[in-house]
């Protein structure tokens, strides 16, 4: 096994123009779930949201559950790619891409399931029109399409040296769509210095942008439960708490991206252990900022046990959302942390594991966040109870089929791990001497493993 | 077959049957009627002041007594009132009270909306006594409303200009940071120069 950048350049053009059988299961399967889902929003259009669960007391359901994790998701990409930049960690080069791939594809999964939500999607326009400054819903609006926008022109610039390689290298061998894409979006990059600047000023500008940009549009998400008038959301702590939960959910998304493209596309040079392990470290360490706020949230409200928040803090313990909380605070916190903490468990399947462990955790954090709260009787009535259904489902589900369609869609039109960044970075020699350290202690099979 | 059952059937045996039917049916229909007929109805009685401020804590009480005018103790009685909402009248609970040795529940409110408010105070009913429920208006006098807006809190500076001013500058920077590669590659595209990746990437073959 050679760790040049030969090597790296020969894997990931290779990666991309190979169409294995499992990958195109996984396509028809998936497209399959989205056209289920396209199905079943019809159904959805024609019949109104009498088709969900949501009812008028619980006016948000599943749809915005799925937003707020998506919005979530995106952060973790955000997150890895430009803050480890900017802190200049050099083994963030073969996940960055990745990442940044996971940014757009959640952002734009997370914009349709508003529309999922919206009984008449044709007046969104109006949102735009007549929506009014005061109203965190307009701040989304806008924080989300400057997001998107942001992170289509990031990850845009940090593709663009990688897509010109594929074009010099391979640009004649590929399908016709894919070569008009690639030489219509590789523009006229050389590689020639000038360029390099440009870029790397480009680059520079846009690190600093887009993570405010990411961490804004995780507190105004935050603000539209934050600001109304709801006790179980009333909580100044509320923007931090969406962050780090981001970063925790994301981390591990981009996780299980990871593992799945090292397996699909034979990476196991270039995604290492040692990327696994400073991801799970990361995981660890937004974790366990979760636990301390959680805690923080749970005992300065439950000490008081103050108005309506005593109903929030009863459904949560031993009441209608006591299995969704409790499975949250073991399942998606405790065990996560376990398993970074254990040395034993700290291998590329533990990290995976907590990944997986983390992102259910931070579903069912959602769940109980947007369907607890609104539980909350404001009048003296019974806490009415929710239950998705199979429409709400099959879209939830062809939706979550999108976002995976994208992410290979993706892959197929452009290099997965960004060869620029490998060399840049170090990288490249860094993945080197972890195949000699596995090959000295595990013999030659381990600097595969 | 019907036809010729019905036809070996006398007219008088036919209305004697048809008799027996409908009493047989007006006994099982009526029998829970005329069992709940034979629970003594109580009498509830509401009282509070005739009008009051919005805000203004007053006193609601209803005495429930039976019908020779004893008092029934330890029963819980539901006062509510009636409020319309965009052009939905229902019924909004108060609050309940259980009655004393005297017949009397009793709880303090505050009306919050002007106008005539419909009191309730209604008895479920128990295994003794069927149930039962009294109607007053209270006026709540036009005054101070309970709910009053804020003057709003103004953060200085802070304002549309501001918000769309910052989003504006994000945008720019982005549309900057696409033009500057933009303008480096349309001025270089036709330049020799040896590629960014022979240049950096060394030949670290192991």
């Amino acid at each position: 096994m050679t760790y040049s950048t030969e090597s790296l350049e020969r894997a990931t053009v290779e990666a991309m123009q190979r169409f294995s059988k499992r990958y195109i299961i996984s396509f028809i399967v998936l497209s399959a779930f989205v056209v289920a889902g396209i199905v079943a929003y019809i159904n959805q259009l024609q019949n109104g949201l009498y088709e969900t669960g949501m009812r008028d007391r619980i006016t948000w359901g599943l749809y915005i559950v799925m937003f707020v994790f998506f919005i979530g998701a995106s952060m973790g990409g955000t997150f890895v790619s430009a803050a480890l930049r900017l802190a200049d960690m050099g083994w963030r080069a073969p996940i960055s891409r990745g990442a940044e791939y996971i940014t757009v594809s959640a952002l734009f999964t997370a914009s349709l399931f508003i529309f999922a939500d919206m009984g008449h999607p044709e007046r969104a326009i109006n949102i735009l029109l007549f929506g009014r400054w005061e109203s965190p819903l307009v701040w989304d609006v806008y924080g989300l399409n400057t997001y998107i926008a942001g992170s289509m022109v990031y990850l845009y610039l940090a593709v663009l040296p990688d897509l010109a390689l594929v074009r010099d290298r391979v640009g004649h061998q590929l399908d016709p769509i894919r070569r008009l894409f690639v030489i219509m979006f590789s523009a006229s990059w050389t590689g020639h210095p000038k360029q390099v600047k440009a870029l790397d000023t480009s680059l520079k500008v846009m690190t600093v942008v887009i993570v405010p940009v990411a961490v804004m549009m995780h507190t105004v998400t935050s603000w539209i439960f934050g600001m109304t008038l709801r006790e179980p959301w009333d909580s100044p702590m509320f923007g931090i708490y969406f962050v780090v939960g981001a970063v925790y959910s994301g981390v591990g998304l981009i996780v299980v991206f990871m593992y799945v493209m090292r397996r699909m596309n034979h990476m196991e040079a270039f995604l290492t252990e040692r990327h696994f392990l400073n991801m799970g470290k990361l995981l660890a360490g937004a974790g366990g900022v979760m636990i301390f706020f959680q805690i923080s949230d749970l005992v300065t409200a439950g000490f008081k046990l103050k108005g309506d928040s005593a109903f929030n803090l009863y459904q949560l313990a031993d009441g209608a959302m006591a299995p969704i909380f409790w499975t949250y605070i073991w399942v998606g916190l405790m065990i996560p942390l376990a398993l970074m903490l254990l040395p034993w468990t700290r291998t590329i399947w533990g990290v995976l594991i907590a990944s997986v462990l983390a992102n259910v955790g931070m579903m069912l954090e959602r769940y109980f966040i947007v369907i607890g709260g609104l539980r909350l009787p404001l009048n003296p009535y019974h806490a009415p109870s929710y239950m998705p259904t199979l429409t709400e489902l099959t879209i939830v589900l062809g939706l979550c089929s999108l976002f995976i369609l994208i992410l290979m869609i993706m892959m197929k039109l452009a290099p997965a791990i960004s060869v620029q960044e490998m060399i840049e970075t170090g990288e490249i020699e860094a993945v080197q001497h972890d195949a000699r350290r596995a090959a000295s202690t595990d013999g030659p099979e381990g600097a595969v493993a | 077959m019907i036809h010729s059952f019905t036809a070996l059937l006398s007219r008088s045996q036919q209305l004697l049957g048809a008799l027996a039917i409908v009493i047989a049916l007006a006994g099982v229909m009526g029998w829970s009627s005329i069992a709940s007929a034979q629970q003594p109805v109580p009498s509830v009685n509401l009282g509070f002041e005739p009008s009051a401020l919005p805000g203004e804590t007053i006193a609601v009480s209803a005495y429930l007594t039976d019908p020779l005018g004893n008092p029934i103790y330890d029963a819980e009685i539901e006062f509510h009132y009636d409020v319309e909402f965009m052009n939905v009248t229902d019924s909004v609970e108060i609050g309940t009270a259980v009655t004393n040795e005297t017949g009397l529940a009793l709880l303090t409110w505050q009306p919050r909306s002007d106008g005539e408010n419909h009191i309730v105070a209604s008895f479920a009913g128990n295994d003794v006594f069927a149930e039962a429920s009294d109607t007053q208006i209270l006026e709540v006098l036009p005054g101070e409303q309970l709910y009053r807006e804020l003057p709003p809190y103004r953060i200085p500076g802070a304002n549309m200009w501001l918000t769309s001013g910052l989003i504006t500058t994000v945008w720019l920077i982005f549309i900057f940071s696409l033009a500057l590669v933009g303008w480096a590659n349309l001025k270089t595209r036709n330049e020799p120069h040896t590629s960014n990746t022979e240049a950096k990437g060394g030949s670290a073959d192991a």
